[in-house]
């Protein structure tokens, strides 16, 4: 076996039930290293241009990457990648959790699924063995029951799964992939997919430990983060959550308030990370919650998940379900003008019962608000819910009623911007999305690079996809590892932003190819430096690698997203914001009376395509870029 | 002079649990958000608002009833 990874990918035809292993040569884990840039290779290979995304033909890919399973902190994460039905556009999301490293250790690098199965399914991998298995008995059951079902059948308590919930298999086109109940593949719709193909649900168990080349190196690197990590500038995601963000982006007078009218939300201190750990993690009332109340990833020492758990009122709360991270108290509280802890972490428990993306779920109840608050909805349309900002019971109910395509939750399962289409009445102009994805919980209006971010990246409004504004300036050492030397004032959208923008972006996705966590490496506040995940990458797999071959990844990685989406048609025209960016000024707080610049978000855009080496008129990769990368095969599938 | 401190995050740690992040603190006249990160013990990167007005540089001078909030410059989640 090489180090770090098996050389066996998996390719599941569901229509005929036939299973492969590929077994590709070491040079295509080098130059792709995993996640991502290996999955978009086979949807760039394998699915054809225009295809439905619910079809069969769509192909989805699932991968880990040649550092899954390694015993260090932030490796066990898994991407998956399809044609969207949110967006219409390339979809891509990662998850951490157990099940990545034990997928790896089942004996697989990556999965490849074409097809439809002609009944439900699930797929189960074990030790270097994969098998089709009836499913029928799964269907329609929450995340919960399926994930007991599963190891109890399979008699391994455990037994990883990753699964679509009932809103995956009713085409929610936000569904999650689910794992562990509690960690989400949750943005652009991948669970709709999974759910297309009748493929429940991927069980996975196996005892093939990875070879790593050089584990002393290794141990060393895992030792200096455990112990470094109190005094690190996580040790606050370590201890809150990402729940922690909320009175940070408050602060900054960047929090989503009542669909993004305002930065700063009245109720923020309810929802706050260091109330969630006072009152409702799990064990809050013993004062057990770090016992009981935090959680982790395979072999992560930073344990930030968190479990809730509440046994009366109104709002009962599973355990099963984990707990919220910042996205969903965000976007189920502060953007829907929610100030209720206990209902928004019961919003998120059915998010992840019926496999919700909380991100879209919560901005499209938000938009629906909006939309009643001004009278483009009635309580005729709703089912008799009156739909204000604030009214927490309404999320919730609407949260389980958007899972099971349910009434007025039929309507919001479409997303928001097929909603407002199909509601019409002007509806529009409340949509907070670009390329059809809702905007997650970080203001462009504040962070300005994210203007540049949310309209480009090619599956739609994201902010995990490179670094904010606020880390240019704190963290020079690491910055310059990256080529970044020179912060600007609070506010710009200049040039040099822009670089900063495309440069942390090119990290960014190479961490997303590495499916490493974007916590725990980083280019600035995270545990681990760009240059220490270079040393865990040669400790792991041997290879002579460095950082610029790791920044060449990512880079490769985003042209090759940007292609996916060339092929279908889609360019700089679809590279959009939402009108109220430029036109509506947030209301108080610290950010009170900022508003984008048109012109000035417009110069931006232009330099960010010449910089990327993309067409600026249309911003499609052109052959030179694309083979300056190596990446000439995939000129040649767009026929530059 | 007095300053009102509102500390976010992990660095709430540093006061007790009842003043959820909150104290006032006397400082001598002329003291800069240095000085005030100084007396407070926080020696990690921060962004520093004062008053609503965000980012804040450490060599600013503060004054009599400002209102300062701390906080960390986390960006994901």
């Amino acid at each position: 076996m090489p180090h770090g990874y098996h050389g066996r990918i998996l390719h599941v035809d569901l229509t005929s039930g036939a299973l492969q292993v590929e077994q590709p040569e070491e040079k295509f884990y080098r130059k792709y290293m995993g996640g991502s840039a290996m999955a978009l290779t086979y949807l760039l290979r394998g699915t054809p241009a225009g295809v439905d995304p619910l079809s069969p033909e769509n192909v989805l890919a699932l991968f880990l990457s040649v550092v899954t399973g390694a015993p260090i902190s932030g490796q066990s994460r898994v991407t998956v990648a399809a044609k969207s039905p949110l967006t219409g556009c390339v979809g891509d999301s990662q998850a951490g959790g157990f099940f990545p490293a034990e997928m790896k250790f089942a004996g697989f690098d990556g999965i490849v699924v074409r097809g439809r199965a002609p009944r439900p399914v699930y797929l189960w991998l074990h030790d270097g063995h994969a098998e089709l298995r009836d499913a029928a008995h799964l269907w329609g059951r929450v995340t919960g029951e399926v994930q007991g079902v599963l190891r109890q059948e399979l008699g391994d308590n455990k037994i990883q799964v990753l699964q679509v919930g009932p809103a995956g298999e009713k085409g929610v086109r936000f569904a999650a992939l689910m794992n562990m109940c509690s960690r989400a593949n949750g943005r652009t719709g991948m669970g709709a997919v999974m759910g297309a193909k009748n493929l429940k649900a991927i069980a996975v168990r196996g005892t093939q430990k990875l070879d790593i080349a050089d584990p002393a190196a290794l141990q060393a690197l895992a030792r200096w983060g455990a112990k470094q990590l109190p005094h690190s500038d996580i040790a606050g995601l370590s201890k809150y959550g990402t729940s922690e963000v909320i009175g940070l982006n408050n602060a900054d007078g960047g929090l989503p308030t009542r669909n993004y009218a305002s930065g700063v939300f009245e109720g923020y201190e309810a929802l706050d990370g260091p109330t969630l750990y006072e009152t409702l993690l799990r064990g809050a009332a013993q004062g057990q919650q770090e016992r009981l109340g935090r959680d982790t990833c395979y072999a992560c020492a930073v344990r930030c998940k968190r479990v809730v758990e509440k046994r009366e009122g109104p709002y009962p709360l599973d355990p099963t379900y984990g707990g919220p991270e910042y996205e969903s108290l965000a976007t189920l509280g502060s953007y829907c003008g929610v100030s209720d802890l206990a209902a928004v972490c019961k919003a998120n428990e059915n998010c992840n019962k019926y496999g919700l993306d909380t991100i879209s779920c919560g901005a499209t109840i938000a938009w629906a608000m909006e939309c009643f608050e001004n009278g483009l909805l009635t309580e005729e349309d709703t089912g008799g819910l009156e739909l204000r900002f604030g009214n927490a019971e309404a999320v919730v109910r609407l949260t389980e009623m958007i899972g099971r395509r349910e009434g007025f939750g039929d309507l919001l399962a479409e997303g928001s911007a097929r909603a407002a289409q199909r509601l019409g009445r002007g509806s529009e102009r409340f949509l907070i999305t670009s390329k059809n994805q809702e905007a997650p919980a970080h203001m462009p209006q504040v962070k300005r690079t994210l203007a540049i971010i949310y309209a480009a990246n090619p599956f739609g409004a994201d902010h995990q996809s490179h670094e904010h504004d606020p880390a240019y300036a704190p963290y020079p050492e690491r910055m310059a590892q990256i080529g970044l030397h020179d912060p600007q004032p609070p506010l710009s959208l200049n040039a040099e932003m822009v670089r900063y923008a495309l440069v942390t972006q090119y990290a960014y996705s190479a961490l997303d190819s590495l499916s490493v966590c974007q916590f725990v490496y980083g280019p600035a506040w995270h545990l681990y430096s760009m240059n220490q995940l270079t040393e865990m990458v040669r400790a792991v797999t041997g290879w002579d690698v460095s950082l610029y071959e790791i920044m060449k990844v990512g880079e490769r990685r985003l042209n090759m997203l940007r292609a996916f989406n060339a092929r279908e048609g889609i360019g700089r025209e679809h590279d959009t914001l939402p009108e109220r960016f430029f036109t509506q000024p947030l209301q108080g707080g610290p950010s009170d009376g900022y508003v984008l610049d048109r012109e000035e978000w417009q110069r931006a855009m232009d330099t960010y395509y010449a910089m990327a080496g993309w067409d600026v008129q249309s911003g499609i990769p052109t052959r030179p870029t694309l083979e300056a990368l190596g990446l000439g095969w995939v000129a040649d599938l767009l026929g530059l | 002079m007095h300053v009102s401190v509102h500390l976010h995050g992990i660095l709430r740690d540093r006061l007790p649990p009842a003043a959820r992040g909150r104290t006032t603190l006397e400082l001598p006249d002329a003291a800069t958000v240095g000085d005030l990160l100084a007396t407070l013990g926080i020696e990690r990167r921060v962004i520093v608002s004062i008053n609503g007005r965000t980012h804040v540089s450490t060599g600013h001078v503060l004054r009599e009833g400002d209102q300062v909030m701390i906080y960390t410059p986390v960006g994901g989640g």
